[in-house]
């Protein structure tokens, strides 16, 4: 009775190699081969063939009769696959998860690609939001259904091929909070979206009770591309050049310049021209009205200019062009290849960039090989190893720190500066030239090093070579049981480089900061996996894992200056180098299990529980029990809906989870530290921590629950899925900042209640389709998370209650806390003092009236996200176009404090406020309506951000046009005589437009890092629009 | 496991032990250095006190600090030093209870390892009680989170209190203690800073509690141990970078602050011949030209380097001294004492010699030292202001004491900033400081009761305890 069937798969009519075909109700199945063919044994006619392919629609074939099927694929525009691979790396049908999970196929990803893989999830899934900062292979911040903890780590946990993936980026605290310093990204940019087959985002904390405490904030499982389904060997290319332009810059005033006082001071040269104040870094100065003057640059003997006056006059294009055209070129070369018994993949990928900063360039090279072999039938190995190598020079410095050229452009400057004269930057005998002389007389720069300069002499460089792979054995036991053993490591040594010339502003320096980072994981499972009566189905396994990871740090920098101009050691240092050490180990021991259980295909219910055992948490309260328990109930399936016309699928799903946590390395024992300037003569100085550490903290808990329905109607053109979850973090461990009087500023606690809740939405379907084969499709993602800190801390003994925490102070006017009751990331600071009617009340000399103390200005927290993704296709030709928007949250902006109280914004030069002066919107103390006119000066002082921050909060909301792909590939019959196949040709745009926003002069959307303190703007590094072309061919 | 784990979570990098005198030493040097920088005394110190004026940037001469100025004295205090004093004192106590020393030689140095903690606490919590009036005291340094702020007046019975104590417990005949960046563990020398101290503390509260000023002023006085010659003086004696001094550090890359007009014309007046010392003639006249005091930022950002007169290498040197005390002020100090009637003697041969001990402090030649002060009259019948003015101008560098001495005499001199203040409802040269917003938003019960002991409002107007009178202002015309 048993025959056997052929047939080919195709897309498009299009052969589809590496097609599961399984025998429905059996694990019995093929893959299709080169020319999407196969063949398979069947029982009978009522057997039913199944079709999987990533990205593509799973298909159910009757068998029936043929004995030749041609099984046409369609594209899974939604890139829902059937079949996800959930946590530990376990393959699910999508339809058995209680949980909320959302795929990204590889293309999605690759296609417009960033250098930074987790900016390219922007608003492509639902209640993940990502903030991305503007510079140079700079941070990504992803935060997945709000943050969770107060003050830890609320990125979620990465993980590629089965290994987690050190995502820290070792940037200050000052860096964060936009004071200055460096952003060098963080570390998981070092994932290649060329090598990625699929990402699957795992929101809630029940679909990762089995990563252990590190996926409490969700974790991004990455699957790469691997040769698995292939026959024989191909090559496929991918290449591309992209053109990197700044995005936007502020508006900035042109009539008046440099100088603090209006007109020119009276000292003139010997021909009575007069001078500008090039010492004063602001431009309330005279009137760019072309008036012969000194300029900066005509003091010099060997200046073409030298002793001339020259006009008085604008370039209003001078800091758009101090920005070079970034250009980033893109190859990916794959070599795959593979049998019935082995596959493997080879990638090679180049990135290159030259970026929009003078003198400032990355690379990147990334090497990937991935492999599988069965031994014997039952005895599968497996590896996957990547390399990673990256090197950067001349990072952008970022926040309010003269190594941010954007503190000179947009917040102390002067506004006349000429480009051209500007790119000068030294003299012949190698000195400093700058706007900023201390004096006309006294060419030193005083506040400003030139931009060239600091681009030029100023530059750092940073390496990073990594390494992390997998090794894997599978053994079959028999058809229900399996073991497998896996070795995980994940390892890199980064290195960074900073300098400051002889001559800057600043004392020269040198230093040095190299990290060894490793993280190994050991883990063995058994698992079982039985079908009963084709009804009862079950999937079960135990594990237990070992974590190690390993931290050392060396820092070296020069003290006192350089004592050789432009060399670059730490010996070369005029007071002995100081020098900095630390690292740390930490273990985590941990046994888990699994079962699910599936009866019909309708009815699904899993269970998990993990413990843990942590080296840094005190013995004897260092090991913690978590579980979850999740379902799903296919309601499609039951009797009078399994046939509905309208409705296609329909899935409820619900679950619960608790994860456990543990803290940083040596938060228990009290440690002294050595003054970092070493001793002071023959006297050793050590002092108490700021911090004070806690012998009695025990784990924190996150316990989540969500409920969710999936639902497709009218044969799939509409989807809506939906989420509702709750996660609540409590006994959270926190260094919370306490009163310095108490002899510590920060102190180790278990404290604190967290709650996120919220709604996801995602709705997707397929508006219009033709028989002409024009489709078009939509995703829409939508969340909204509401944060609330519900508890803080009360003191046992004294019964003293906190309420309120700070994350971090800002340079200059507010800080962010967390206030009990509110939600987190309150933006504080002095604010304006209003009326019963609400009008802004001013002072007798017509400036605002502030506030005594400080005031809650708001929450840097989004209301809600979203995003929404439009595929336009016809044949093969594809237009996808993605908007991202964010709505609602606020952020404090230096940059517009600044930039208009030094004069440089436009709006401190129009409508003639300068000349005339103003009258600010408001009542005086009587009620009536203030009629004192003040001049343009006093008003951005006095009603500033710096007197009053609530003067420069805004609201962060925007609508971007994040990405635009249009790609056209070639039909291969037209090609594949000259041995090619699927050339593809795109147009690619990244964050090609701000569509709205209300934040003045700059991007809303970018973020100083990575890290918690969100909703303070430094000296914003302008962000760039990327324009670029791929082709994209097998062969 | 748990044993491994156990060693895992000890830091390799970071002792558990240390010796008492690594953290007394770093408190000495930690506190000044948060006293003696561009900020605490460059835009605060210095500017209150109108030794010195900014150049460029001029809000906080206006009287405006950004936010984190205060917070980071505050916290830099408390959590720094402050705490580090404590600690050393709480590691001796220990061993003392103990009794785990190898010799009683040993343990007597350890005592007066203490004595000289507990002196520079109360060095420490006086300048801030003087700068904010009722501060965490009590329940401070203790890992209290919310510690309560103590009155002023009980702080001070308390620092009277402590440093009695602290002078008793002092062996003399002990053998140096470790870690002392004054007085390299010489016990007499703590002596006399104990009572010279007590002797500044008591001073204060003369006009509020008499009786306890004089019986403590007294007492200290008749011990004979105090300070009597610049040799004595409490000093951070700074060396070359990193361990410079924190003001020349800055003015490496940073020219922000000149000679305030306010003194260069008092010196001028008077012919002082500190003045060379304490100030650089302007580059571009040759001639000293004081900077003029609270000028508005645009003109004053304008005005080139050179036009004024920059402070004196004496003081801009990377090993010029940071200061906790010196000798000139127990000099005025008994001068003082014997107006009030706290001691017998001549008020005018201690204040004559408060002037020559300045100078010797300051490097001027005996001859010119003796003309000025014998041009410099002692009048006992306006004696605030004799004693005031001099103090003032033997306290330069010293910008916290400058003001606070200027807030308790009421000796006029200083003037109102030229272009105003910057704080609305700010009408007068502030009596105090705000707290910190930190205490604000971390402390904020305790500091709303902080508040009515200062008149219910966190004003730099208020005054604090023992500050019975309005301070005086010269109306200058400019």
């Amino acid at each position: 009775q048993e025959r056997t069937v052929s047939g080919v798969v195709t897309d498009n009519g299009e052969p589809l190699p590496g097609v599961t075909v399984i025998l429905k109700g059996t694990s019995k199945g093929t893959i299709t081969g080169l020319d999407g063919d196969f063949k398979l044994a069947v029982p009978g006619p009522e057997s039913i063939l199944e079709f999987r392919f990533v990205g593509y629609k799973t298909k159910e074939v009757a068998v029936g009769n043929q004995s030749a099927l041609q099984v046409p694929l369609e594209v899974d525009a939604e890139e829902l696959e059937e079949v996800v691979v959930t946590a530990l790396g376990v393959s699910r049908d999508e339809r058995s998860l209680g949980y909320a999970m959302q795929a990204v196929g590889g293309d999605e990803l690759s296609e417009v690609k960033s250098t930074n893989v987790v900016s390219g999830l922007a608003g492509k899934v639902s209640g993940v939001q990502i903030n991305s900062s503007s510079t140079m292979g700079g941070s990504s911040r992803i935060l997945i259904r709000g943050a969770n903890s107060i003050n830890g780590n609320n990125q979620p946990l990465f993980v590629v091929d089965g290994v987690p993936l050190d995502n820290s980026n070792f940037t200050s605290s000052n860096q964060e909070r936009g004071a200055g310093g460096y952003d060098y990204g963080n570390a998981a940019q070092d994932i290649n979206p060329d090598d990625i087959a699929s990402m699957s985002v795992l929101k809630g904390a029940a679909a990762a009770a089995l990563y252990g405490s590190r996926a409490a904030n969700g974790v991004i499982i990455i699957t790469t591309k691997s040769g698995k389904g292939r026959k024989g060997i191909g090559v496929s290319i991918n290449a591309g050049v992209t053109f990197d332009n700044i995005l936007r810059l502020p508006d900035y005033q042109n009539s008046y310049g440099g100088g603090g006082a209006g007109a020119f001071g009276s000292a003139t040269d010997a021909n009575g021209n007069p001078y500008a104040s090039y010492a004063v870094d602001e431009s309330w100065g005279p009137k760019l009205d072309g008036t012969p003057a000194r300029q900066w640059y005509s003091f010099d003997e060997w200046h073409p200019d030298y002793g001339q006056a020259t006009a008085w006059e604008a370039h209003p294009n001078n800091v758009k062009d101090f920005f070079e055209t970034g250009v980033t070129t893109n190859t990916n070369v794959a070599l795959s290849g593979g049998n019935d018994v082995s596959n493997f993949r080879l990638s090679y990928t180049n990135m290159d960039i030259n970026g929009v900063m003078p003198n400032s360039e990355m690379t990147r090279h990334t090497v990937s090989f991935n492999g599988s072999t069965k031994l014997t039938d039952k005895f599968t190995v497996s590896t996957v190893a990547n390399y990673v190598s990256s090197k950067a020079l001349g990072r952008p410095g970022t926040g309010y720190d003269g190594g941010n050229v954007m503190q000179q452009f947009n917040q102390w400057g002067q506004r006349q500066w000429d480009n051209e004269q500007m790119k000068q930057y030294k003299n012949p005998d190698g000195s400093q030239r700058t706007w900023n002389r201390r004096g006309y007389d006294d060419g030193r720069p005083k506040y400003a090093d030139n931009p060239y300069w600091t681009r030029y002499e100023n530059y750092q460089d940073d390496d990073r070579e990594r390494f992390f792979g997998n090794f894997a054995l599978n053994y079959k036991i028999n058809e229900n049981f399996s073991v497998s053993g896996k070795v995980m490591t994940d390892f890199y040594t980064d290195s960074r480089r900073e300098r400051i010339a002889v001559g800057s502003v600043d004392i020269s320096k040198y230093s040095e900061d190299v990290r060894f980072v490793k993280e190994n994981n050991y883990e063995a499972m058994l698992r079982y996996d039985k079908t009963f009566d084709s009804e009862f189905s079950v999937n079960a396994f135990v594990g237990g894992n070992i974590r190690k990871q390993s931290y050392k740090r060396n820092y070296g920098t020069t003290v006192n200056g350089l004592s050789v101009a432009g060399l670059y050691t730490l010996s070369n240092s005029n007071s002995p180098a100081q020098l900095l050490d630390d690292g740390y180990t930490k273990q985590v021991n941990s046994a888990f299990a699994s079962t699910s259980f599936g009866y019909r295909n309708t009815y699904f219910l899993d269970a998990t529980m993990r413990v843990d055992q942590s080296s840094t948490l005190p013995t004897d309260n260092n090991t913690y029990f978590y579980p979850s328990v999740t379902g799903s109930f296919v309601f499609s399936e039951l009797e009078g809906l399994n046939n509905s016309s309208i409705l296609s699928f329909g899935k409820l799903r619900a679950g619960f989870a608790e994860v456990g946590n543990d803290t940083d390395p040596y938060n228990i024992l009290t440690t002294y530290s050595a003054d970092t300037r070493g001793s002071f003569g023959n006297f050793p100085l050590y002092t108490v921590p700021n911090t004070l550490n806690n012998v009695d903290l025990k784990p924190e808990t996150t316990r989540s629950f969500e409920v969710g329905v999936d639902s497709r109607f009218l044969n799939d053109r509409i989807g809506l899925d939906v989420t509702y979850y709750r996660n609540t973090t409590f006994d959270q461990i926190l260094d919370i900042a306490t009163s310095a009087a108490s002899g510590y500023s920060r102190q180790y606690i278990n404290a604190g209640e967290m709650l996120n809740h919220g709604l996801e939405l995602m709705l997707y379907g397929t508006p219009v389709q033709t028989a002409s084969g024009f489709k078009w499709d939509v995703t829409v993602n939508w969340a909204k998370n509401m944060n609330e800190v519900v508890e803080l801390y009360t003191d046992p003994e004294t019964g003293k209650e906190i309420t309120n925490l700070r994350l971090a102070n800002a340079p200059f006017a507010v800080s962010v806390n967390a206030f009990k009751g509110e939600s987190y990331g309150q933006i504080v600071g002095t604010g304006y003092v209003y009326d019963d009617n609400g009008n802004k009340v001013v002072n007798e000399d017509g400036t605002y009236k502030v506030t005594d103390g400080v005031v809650n200005l708001g929450s840097s927290l989004a209301k809600w996200t979203g995003g929404i993704n439009n595929t336009f296709s016809y044949k093969g030709i594809s237009l996808r176009t993605l908007l991202d928007v964010r709505y609602g949250g606020k952020v404090f902006s230096t940059t517009n404090m600044w930039g208009k109280y030094s004069g440089i914004m436009e709006e401190t030069a129009a409508n003639g406020v300068r000349e005339n002066g103003l009258i600010v919107e408001g009542v005086n103390e009587d009620g009536t309506p203030n009629t004192t006119v003040i001049d343009a000066n006093t008003h951005f002082f006095a009603n500033g951000g710096y007197t009053i921050a609530e003067a420069d909060v805004y609201d962060a909301s925007y609508v971007k046009l994040k990405e635009l792909a249009l790609s056209y590939k070639l039909p291969n019959k037209l090609v594949s005589n000259y041995g090619i196949n699927n050339v593809t040709f795109s147009v690619v745009g990244r964050n090609l437009a701000i569509l709205y926003s209300e934040l003045p002069h700059l991007d809303p959307e970018v973020t100083a890092s990575a890290g918690n303190i969100q909703g303070i703007e430094g000296a914003q590094v302008p962000s760039t629009r990327s324009i670029g072309f791929n082709v994209k061919f097998d062969f | 496991c748990n044993q491994d784990f156990e060693e895992m979570n000890i830091d390799p990098d970071q002792p558990s032990v240390v010796e008492p005198g690594f953290l007394l030493a770093s408190a000495q040097k930690g506190l000044m250095d948060d006293m003696w920088d561009e900020w605490a005394n460059g835009r605060f110190g210095l500017m209150y006190s109108q030794f010195w004026a900014q150049n460029s940037y001029t809000s906080e001469s206006q009287y405006k600090a950004r936010p984190s100025e205060d917070n980071n004295n505050w916290t830099a205090w408390y959590a720094g030093g402050l705490k580090d004093l404590q600690a050393a004192i709480d590691l001796n106590n220990e061993k003392i209870a103990a009794n785990s020393f190898a010799s009683e030689a040993e343990k007597a140095a350890a005592v007066n390892q203490n004595a000289a903690a507990e002196i520079m606490k109360a060095c420490m919590f006086q300048l801030m009680t003087d700068i904010w009036g009722p501060i965490p005291y009590s329940e401070a340094l203790t890992g209290n989170k919310t510690p309560k702020y103590d009155s002023q007046e009980s702080i001070y019975m308390d620092l009277l209190v402590k440093l009695e104590e602290a002078y008793n417990s002092i062996d003399a005949d002990a053998p140096a203690f470790s870690g002392d960046a004054l007085y390299n563990g010489n016990a007499v020398a703590w002596q006399k800073f104990a009572n010279s101290l007590r002797m500044r503390v008591a001073m204060r509260i003369a006009d509020v509690k008499e009786d306890v000023a004089k019986e403590n002023f007294a007492a200290a006085y008749n011990t004979g141990l105090y300070f009597t010659s610049n040799t004595d003086n409490a000093l951070i004696a700074y060396t070359d970078a990193p361990h410079n001094n924190p003001l020349n550090e800055d003015r490496k890359t940073r020219e922000d602050f000149a000679v305030s007009n306010t003194i260069v014309d008092q010196m001028l007046a008077d012919n002082d011949p500190r003045l060379s010392v304490y100030a650089e003639p302007a580059a571009s006249t040759g001639t000293f030209i004081g900077m003029i005091y609270g000028e508005n930022e645009n003109i004053a950002n304008n005005l080139p380097v050179g036009a004024v007169s920059q402070p004196g290498t004496a003081v801009l040197q990377s090993s010029s001294p940071g200061m906790y005390m010196v000798a000139a002020e127990v000099d005025f100090l008994l001068a003082e004492a014997v107006q009030r009637g706290f001691i017998g003697g001549s008020a005018a041969a201690h204040f004559k010699q408060g002037i020559l001990t300045s100078m010797d402090q300051w490097g001027v030649d005996k001859a010119s030292a003796t003309a000025y002060a014998d041009a410099q009259v002692y009048d006992a019948a306006n004696w605030k202001v004799s004693l005031g003015e001099q103090k003032w101008l033997a306290l330069y560098m010293q910008g916290h004491q400058g003001w606070i001495e200027w807030r308790r005499l009421d000796f006029g001199i200083l003037r109102l900033p030229k272009d105003g203040i910057l704080i609305a409802g700010l009408n007068t040269i502030p009596t105090r400081r705000q707290y910190p917003i930190d205490e604000q938003t971390l402390n904020g019960n305790n500091y709303q009761s902080a508040l009515t002991e200062i008149g219910g409002a966190d004003k730099m107007d208020a005054r604090v305890w023992w500050d019975v009178a309005e301070g005086t202002v010269v109306d200058y015309n400019y």
